[in-house]
């Protein structure tokens, strides 16, 4: 039976799902909007920032989260390097529309099943960084998601903050929207693309650091996350920023609410026919227009 | 102040500078004149490493700008104020004029200068949170021009400044150069519209299909018979 209590218990699971959503369409759309390429390696990084919580944890026995803040600043150094030796090369050659395609697909090939030789098929699972319930009105809500709900939002609007008030982020949007002008200002926008890459590949990892207690992690776990991401950027519109952080959090309540209303096999359905009317009608996307 | 020798350049594999030879001196207005596509923008572009060149020497005062980063160059004194404005157009024009101050050099004066351009530019500074890309043309144009000066540039380089703007706004716009001229800034100017270049340059250089053909002094080159007949229209 469909009570108000259920409704809104799966909405703030929905809210937890799209937080992890938008935190991977807003890395997502973070490249497209700065670099002007797809990055399809980056449901691999989410997948690595699991497998690193889940060894500092096992390895270094340390709290839960302390073991995100170590693995978070790790996979955003893997991310920087991984921009710097495969992603840079090609710039400035022709064929820049395709070339970052090509080899992030190829990438996130090997990295896939580098992770499955190395780390093996068995899922692997977390305990939750933080125990207990809390009631509000009723409803019963685990710490856990209610952390997650903080800290994404925290840092979601952090970001946003450091892009309109600081050095960095006056770098950055000036390489967004035009990248010779931004030469000629004395921004080095090699060193910008660098950075936003590993920014990009932090937030992935901080989604699947805070998630996998409650999903799991196995090699296959970034493909899902990737699909979704990119169902929320284009949702947002690509390169905003807002968009996809707001379409990530519709696109996981809209799920989740399926789930009570229809079933659990017709979520899917259900977000992709909401990714299909929006082509249609909007194919811009919620913010469509906006630059960065 | 500024030297190029024999430089060639190209896009790709087409060739798109020839053996230009160019100089200009302290406390100068120069001028590059030329139709469309001879290669006007394509000098200012080698100078401020956008393109880089293939052969010759570019020497700004003793630094060889053709062997450092082009993100450096704004750093060494020389600020490009490209064709088109290429203001940011998402930004304020606040943080338009900040981002021309992002050099490591000028960061830290940035509300000193910034206060200097407000004070040739009053209209921006009336619009100064007003989004960049909803500007008027002549306002982009004072924008990008405020942009480049946040840089405190002792060498100026204005690509088309007076592209697409109407005879009154562009009288004004120059105006300011000529300002910016004589409170000590060199000026190095690409125009299509040569009866107002002439009139601002000390001298001028014209260029066809990649070559410079004639330089002089720009009262020569405005009696000139070539130079008449091919831009000023008599």
């Amino acid at each position: 039976m469909i009570t108000a209590k259920l409704v809104i218990e799966q909405l703030v699971n929905g809210l937890v799902l799209g937080c992890m959503y938008a935190s991977i369409a807003s890395g997502l759309t973070l490249i497209w909007g700065t670099m002007k390429m797809l990055n399809f390696a980056h449901g691999e990084f989410y997948m690595i920032g699991g497998y690193f919580v889940f060894f500092a944890l096992n390895l270094l026995g340390l709290p839960g989260i302390w073991c995100l803040v170590i693995a978070v600043p790790i996979v955003m150094v893997l991310g920087m390097l991984f921009e710097k030796s495969i992603i840079e090369p090609l710039l400035g050659r022709p064929g820049w529309e395709l070339s970052p395609l090509v080899v992030t697909v190829g990438a996130s090939i090997a990295i896939q099943n580098g992770a499955l030789k190395l780390w093996g098929e068995h899922i692997k699972n977390l305990p939750y960084y933080i125990d207990g319930t809390v009631e509000i009105l009723g409803v019963r809500l685990a710490y856990q998601r209610l952390m997650i709900l903080f800290v994404t939002a925290f840092v979601m609007l952090g970001f946003w903050v450091y892009t309109k008030k600081s050095r960095f982020g006056l770098g950055l949007r000036a390489v967004a929207q035009d990248r010779d002008a931004a030469t000629l200002m004395g921004i080095d926008f090699k060193r910008v693309y660098t950075l936003t890459f590993g920014i990009s590949c932090a937030m992935a990892a901080l989604a699947a650091a805070l998630l996998s207690p409650i999903f799991s992690i196995n090699p296959w776990m970034g493909h899902a996350a990737l699909t979704k991401g990119f169902i929320a950027v284009v949702l947002g519109g690509l390169g905003s920023f807002e968009g996809a952080i707001l379409a990530g959090v519709l696109l996981g309540s809209v799920e989740s609410l399926a789930v009570v209303f229809l079933s659990s096999e017709w979520k899917d359905v259900v977000s992709f026919s909401l990714f299909i009317v929006m082509l249609t009608l909007k194919p811009s996307g919620l913010f469509g227009s906006k630059e960065w | 102040m500024l030297k190029l020798t024999q430089v060639d350049a190209f896009y790709g594999d087409a060739q798109a500078l020839w053996d230009v030879e160019l100089e200009v001196g302290s406390g100068e207005v120069v001028t590059l004149l030329g139709s469309n596509g001879a290669g006007k923008s394509t000098v200012l572009r080698a100078i401020s490493g956008l393109l880089p060149i293939r052969k010759g020497e570019i020497l700004f005062d003793d630094v060889r700008l053709d062997s450092i980063d082009p993100f450096k160059i704004v750093g060494q004194g020389v600020a490009h104020v490209p064709e088109g404005r290429k203001v940011f157009p998402s930004m304020t024009v606040k943080d338009n004029l900040l981002a021309g101050a992002y050099h490591s050099n000028f960061w830290g004066k940035r509300e000193e200068t910034l206060g200097g351009v407000f004070h040739i530019f009053p209209r921006l500074s009336e619009r100064r949170n007003q989004i960049a890309g909803t500007l008027s043309g002549g306002e982009q144009q004072m924008l990008a021009i405020g942009r480049g000066l946040m840089s405190s540039p002792r060498l100026l380089m204005l690509d088309e400044p007076s592209l697409g703007l109407a005879p009154k706004i562009v009288e004004m716009i120059f105006e300011i150069i000529i300002n910016i001229n004589k409170n000590g800034t060199t000026i190095l100017l690409n125009e299509q519209n040569a009866h107002i270049a002439l009139q601002v340059a000390n001298r001028a250089y014209v260029m066809e299909t990649g070559k410079i053909t004639l330089s002089g002094a720009a009262s020569e080159l405005a009696d000139n018979a070539h130079v008449r007949s091919a831009y000023l229209g008599f």
